[in-house]
């Protein structure tokens, strides 16, 4: 009573209110302590609830929405229009048996969805190219891009695109759609989920078995430590310096930059991924994979069947394949290819730097399928090994781009590395840095472990208790705790 | 247990957040491994906070007001009080004053700025400085603001290498990988050639006697600058000095400017040289290749002109300014004679400051040293201490003042005080508490996530905010916080001290 009593004394009710209002500064994300209280909370509600499906949907539906509201503000009303217009839409389509009232619906619809996008997220970058060819100054939009928009367009416009392709048939609830639609787990940061693997599992019977359990304690605990660990620790301790200012930096700093880079991201993304997918579970969802260790590809192509994988099978279906994928003819497979990476590129952010970056990736998938077609080559170790280090090695060089912003930074980075490299001061430079390279080679180590460890380790959390399960969860919030309020490392500069 | 039942995630969850509680209760300051445990605080977003970490701190006043040295119109300076005395409570530490008053020692320099506006003399400025000026950042928006008031031309004093060469945007400069250097954190320095002003010396590589001289591919050492386009008065090259010492008669340098090459011998046995190198006409571009038969130490070029503002850049990245002593005297003293420096600014602290420690009076007494060596080997110059700028660390997981900076801000008032310099108290001008952590938040960011380093916005920022103190010091001399400079900003450069100019 007293622990109470003295917890109401120092709860602040100003700052308490203030975490449920909408604040561009601090978006609601897994890895805080707000949202493990949240989800406790909530997770009471579902547990209730769990035997009634139509109330456990609203309720799901509701603290989604929430979510939004909490990462977007009023934004969440565009959720709303989205869900509102893509059920109609889809459930027009078919029901129309004439194929050119089918073509108008799903024109409008796409018109719809993309022009909501592009008025976001690319109005300003082709206004300012318009403006760097004429040289007449053009006002600028004034707007701030809604969280996740590009995730969530893209997963309604699955769902118009199947139900006009006949593949689902379109649902007969708005709310069953809404639910779909604004599910929160992946809603601002995906995986892109389809409306064709999503859909079935709405009428399901809440079922979370031992061996679920077991997956989603791993997934949320590799998924904290992948990117509120590693990621978070080594972009703000060593990273963002480099790519602020690579003049200063030796080139063997900036080399070393670009590969925690390489690390940064995939844990970044994937441990949030690893996280939504894990939160997923918990209620009883699943979300398909995202990321299957990439960094091991012995090839470009098979690098893009391991890292976002739900965005590249989603390019490869809806955009790839309707653009004639390889129907027609060798060489438009190859131009299929490239404007599938261009775009893919633009997609992941309204600048030149992501187009380059997808064009360089569209380039080296067309010149990999030509080289597999040509020589055929045996899958030797060495051929392996020799395919893992220029793989690994032009994905590096690529994300320079993806990370720079500007085409001089990136220059400058890799001016620094071709021409003041200095490998001499590598020691050095790891030393001073020491547990940022400890996590760098950490995260390197254990993005090479075998699946089957993996599954393994699933198994072995699967049959412990409850309590064992608390007690890693814990220990990983502990340790990113840890992290998060570490001092960060000091500056320091090199005489190179 | 019933295999087939489902599993209950709100008990994970719920055991999850009680382990939780249980760790948060464990003793703030419990360390494993000598690495202290940071607390559990599940609620910390929800609950009341305690005092900032700085607020319970105390902070040394702003500048001002002044307290005139011996040299201001005779008054006497105040007897230094005791420390505690001179740490007033952060209640009198945030006047609503903007801070920019002199503490006294300017004096010789705005003397020298009235007379180069009356007539054009030359006023010439060193601001040594650590990473937060490196590549001309600062001393660069500086520097063209000064000279577009009060005119000049020329970067100053630049080294013969330089580790941020390729950063830099005021002058581009490549060099042979062949030059021997010494520095201020080199492990040994030879007697025989001293370090040089900017804390560097270089040896260019001896060619053997028979070379023939007269040409530049005899594999000397070389170097060349590429004026930079950032501001018109460094755009062009009217006057390069070239500093050199002792070395064997028959050394000579073959000076290119803009594509016409003319031999020079490096005559004179003095500790420092200054050889005046003038083109025909203004220069884009400068190549000095160098025969030499023997040891010579080289120090570097300096690009200015016969009137108006000379500002060197002297960087030294990871310097905490104590290391200076390590130019010898004699040699400082060699500089002073050629150079005349009428403001000597240093710039430190960031090297410093750290929030393990408290007490900051070693760096008051080595500093103590520096300023003295200066005083003494440029006694023309007025010296102005620049007080740190704001620098964050983390607690619980928030970056905020690190508690260090308003200690060693004290120290280096301090020092100013007792030495009848003047300070600049930068982290009350930048905006005070926990100004750097909106700046990394700023969009465009001002500073760099390091949450210690200013980038290039943020240090145009702060060189309006110290010329605009300068311009203050200068319409009103020692007297109460200025208010605005006393000739408009030029056009050149339209940024109020407070706003930053989009480039």
């Amino acid at each position: 009573m007293d622990l109470l009593r003295s917890l109401t004394d120092k709860l602040d009710f100003d700052r308490l209110l203030a975490q449920f209002v909408y604040h561009p500064k601090s978006p609601l994300i897994f890895n805080t302590g707000f949202f493990l209280l949240l989800f406790l909370v909530f997770l009471a509600g579902y547990q209730l609830l769990r035997h009634q499906h139509r109330a456990r949907l609203l309720y799901v539906t509701a603290f989604s929405l929430f979510f939004y509201y909490k990462s977007s503000g009023l934004y969440f009303l565009l959720l709303v229009f989205s869900t509102v217009v893509e059920y109609n839409f889809a459930r027009w389509i078919a029901d129309s048996s004439s194929p050119a009232r089918r073509k108008l619906l799903l024109t409008l619809s796409l018109i719809v969805n993309l022009g909501m996008l592009f008025y976001f997220k690319y109005t300003n970058f082709f206004l300012s190219g318009y403006q760097a060819l004429t040289g007449q100054p053009v006002p600028m939009l004034h707007v701030l891009l809604p969280v996740g928009i590009s995730f969530y367009t893209f997963q309604t416009l699955s769902y118009t695109i199947d139900v006009y392709r006949g593949q689902i048939k379109p649902l007969r609830n708005i709310w069953d759609f809404a639910f779909f639609v604004s599910f929160f787990p992946q809603l601002v940061a995906g995986p892109i989920v389809r409306a064709s693997d999503f859909i079935p599992q709405i009428s399901k019977r809440v079922f979370i078995s031992r061996e679920d359990m077991g997956r989603a304690v791993l997934l949320i605990a590799a998924g904290l430590f992948k990117k509120a660990v590693i990621s978070d620790y080594i972009s703000l301790n060593y990273v963002e310096r480099i790519f602020d200012n690579p003049g200063l930096y030796s080139g063997i700093e900036n080399l070393l930059g670009v590969y925690g880079y390489a690390l940064q991201i995939y844990c970044d993304f994937s441990g949030y991924s690893d996280i939504a997918i894990g939160i997923a579970l918990l209620l009883s969802y699943r979300l398909p994979p995202n990321f299957l260790s990439p960094y091991q590809s012995t090839s470009i192509t098979e690098f893009w069947r391991r890292w976002h994988i739900s965005l590249s099978s989603w390019l490869r279906d809806y955009l790839y394949i309707p653009l004639g994928g390889n129907r027609k003819g060798v060489v438009r497979q190859y131009i299929n290819l490239f404007l599938t990476m261009l775009l893919g590129g633009l997609w992941h952010g309204a600048s030149l730097t992501f187009v380059a970056w997808g064009a360089l990736h569209g380039l080296a998938l067309a010149v990999d399928k030509l080289y597999q077609q040509v020589f055929r080559p045996r899958a030797t170790w060495l051929n392996k090994l020799l395919g893992w280090f220029i793989t690994f090695h032009f994905v590096c060089f690529c994300w320079i781009f993806f990370r720079a912003g500007t085409f001089e930074v990136a220059t400058q980075v890799i001016y620094q590395i071709t021409h003041a490299l200095r490998p001499d001061l590598l020691l050095q430079v790891v030393g001073s840095f020491r547990p940022v390279f400890a996590l760098v080679a950490l995260g390197y180590v254990l993005h090479f472990v075998p699946d089957g460890l993996t599954l393994h380790l699933e198994g072995v959390l699967a049959r412990r208790s409850v309590v064992t399960q608390a007690v890693v969860l814990t220990a990983v919030i502990w340790l990113v705790i840890q992290v998060k309020s570490a001092e960060i490392q000091p500056f320091i500069y090199f005489q190179f | 247990m019933n295999l087939l039942r489902s599993q209950n995630p709100f008990l994970l969850v719920l055991l999850t957040v009680g382990l939780l509680g249980l760790l948060s209760l464990l003793k703030p300051g419990l360390t494993v491994g000598g690495v202290e445990l940071r607390p559990v605080r599940l609620l910390a977003d929800v609950l009341r906070k305690d005092r900032p970490a700085v607020a319970s701190l105390v902070l040394p006043p702003p500048n001002g007001p002044a307290s005139p040295s011996p040299k201001a119109g005779g008054t006497k300076a105040a007897p230094a009080a005791p420390d505690s005395a001179e740490v007033p409570t952060v209640a009198e530490a945030k006047p609503a004053a903007p801070a920019v008053a002199n503490l006294g020692g300017l004096d010789s320099f705005l003397a020298a700025l009235r007379q180069t506006k009356a007539d054009g003399h030359k006023t010439r400025i060193a601001y040594f400085g650590d990473s937060m000026i490196e590549g001309d950042l600062l001393t660069g928006d500086l520097r063209n603001r000064l000279q577009t008031e009060f005119g000049g031309s020329g970067v100053g004093f630049v080294p013969i290498s330089s580790v941020t060469a390729a950063f830099r945007e005021t002058i581009h400069e490549t060099f042979s990988p062949n030059w021997q250097e010494y520095n201020l954190v080199s492990p040994k320095l030879p007697a025989t050639y001293p370090l040089g002003i900017s804390g560097h010396v270089f040896l260019p590589r001896v060619v053997p006697a028979a070379a023939d001289s007269t040409s530049a591919a005899v594999g000397g050492s070389w170097v060349q600058f590429q004026a930079g386009q950032r501001f018109p008065g460094t755009r062009r090259f009217a006057e390069a000095h070239l500093f050199y010492g002792p070395g064997t008669s028959r050394d000579q340098v073959l000076v290119t400017t803009d594509g016409h090459t003319v031999p020079h011998a490096l005559t004179g046995i003095d500790a420092l040289t200054e050889l005046v190198l003038k083109p025909g006409r203004p220069a884009r571009q400068l190549r000095l290749d160098f025969t030499t038969h023997g040891p010579r130490p080289v120090y570097g070029v300096s690009f200015e002109s016969p009137t108006g503002i000379t500002l060197d850049n002297f960087s030294f990245r990871g310097n905490s300014g104590m290391s200076l002593t390590r130019i010898p005297f004699r040699q400082l003293a060699a500089f002073g004679k050629v150079l005349d420096y009428r403001l000597i600014i240093l710039h430190y602290g960031v090297n410093v400051a750290d929030a393990r420690n408290k007490n900051y009076v070693f760096y008051e007494r080595a500093m103590t040293r520096v300023v003295d060596r200066m005083q003494r080997a440029f006694p023309q110059a007025s010296i102005l201490i620049i007080g740190m700028s704001d620098k964050s660390y983390r607690l619980d997981g928030e970056f905020v003042t690190d508690p260090s900076v308003p200690l060693l801000l004290a120290a280096q008032q301090r020092l100013a005080r007792r030495n009848h310099a003047a300070f600049w108290n930068l982290f009350q001008a930048m905006g005070g508490e926990n100004t750097m952590t909106s700046w990394v938040e700023a969009s465009p960011p001002l500073a760099n996530k390091d949450y210690t380093h200013v980038n290039s916005r943020g240090a145009q920022k702060i060189a309006n905010l110290l010329y605009a103190y300068l311009m203050g010091e200068y319409a009103h001399p020692g007297g109460t916080p200025a208010a605005a400079p006393v000739t408009p900003p030029p056009p050149a450069a339209p940024a109020g001290p407070d706003s930053i100019p989009t480039p």
